[in-house]
């Protein structure tokens, strides 16, 4: 089925709109590979991910590994949906402005 | 990064950008891992020939086998991907899965309708042959999910 088109401005921040790509590419994605994927900070990967957890659109995991803390994230049910309305839309308009 | 006035198009541009920078780490290995990964397949499938407690050891250590390079992958990768997560390419899996399952009980009939012939000889004949469609498999798995890596246009 296809998903009917809608903006959502807390994905389409940049930075947020990578990560939702990223992660509707995989399960579950570790915080270093979206952090040089994006080439962003720490600190900025942080606040974009927080953004989306709150938005209820991905969860956030904490695992150890080799003795260190590691954050994983992958998208919602909620945030599945929404990221794929939300490329609808862009599709739909990317399509208008061609035929602009 | 880009800014806030991105058009639809570079926001677009960006999604694929991204979704290809997963791409490219899960291919990245792919040829290293498919071999492996059909290695193991081709062991637990064929092992199904020989009696108890073979049979259990090959589906064993197959299990262990396929848990250790999902977890090397994973860390080599950053990513967590399992062959039946994505919408189309799991459809591959499941069919090799299948095929595998009907493989394992075809070899139980072979061994109850040929029982003078050797066990070793129809378990690398099966082997050999479970080797090849794992490995087929797993890259048209691999092909699958680079086709549904592209945004819907």
């Amino acid at each position: 089925m296809r998903p009917v088109p809608r903006f959502d401005a807390v994905i389409h921040a940049p930075g947020r709109l990578q990560i939702c790509g990223i992660l509707s590419a995989a399960d579950e994605a570790e915080f270093a590979m979206m952090r040089d994927t994006l080439e962003v900070s720490d600190s900025v990967l942080s606040k974009h991910l927080k953004a989306l957890e709150e938005a209820g659109y991905i969860k956030l995991r904490k695992a150890a590994a080799e003795g260190r803390q590691r954050t994983w994230a992958s998208l919602t049910a909620a945030g599945r949906k929404a990221f794929a309305a939300h490329v609808a839309e862009l599709t739909r308009l990317a399509g208008l402005a061609a035929q602009a | 990064m880009t800014d806030d006035q991105q058009t639809p198009a570079e926001a677009l541009a960006a999604i694929e950008k991204s979704r290809r920078a997963v791409h490219d780490r899960v291919a990245g290995g792919g040829w290293r891992y498919d071999l492996t990964y059909s290695v193991i397949a081709a062991g637990m499938v064929a092992g199904q020939v020989f009696d108890v407690p073979y049979n259990v050891l090959a589906s064993t250590l197959g299990v262990l086998g396929l848990t250790i390079i999902f977890q090397r992958e994973t860390k080599r990768t950053g990513l967590r991907l399992t062959g039946v997560s994505p919408r189309w390419a799991r459809w591959v899996a499941i069919g090799l899965g299948l095929l595998f399952a009907a493989a394992m009980i075809g070899l139980l009939v072979i061994r109850r309708l040929m029982p003078e012939t050797s066990p070793l000889l129809i378990a690398g004949v099966a082997g050999a042959g479970v080797f090849l469609i794992a490995l087929i498999g797993s890259r048209i798995w691999r092909r699958v999910y680079r086709a549904e890596m592209r945004l819907d246009r």
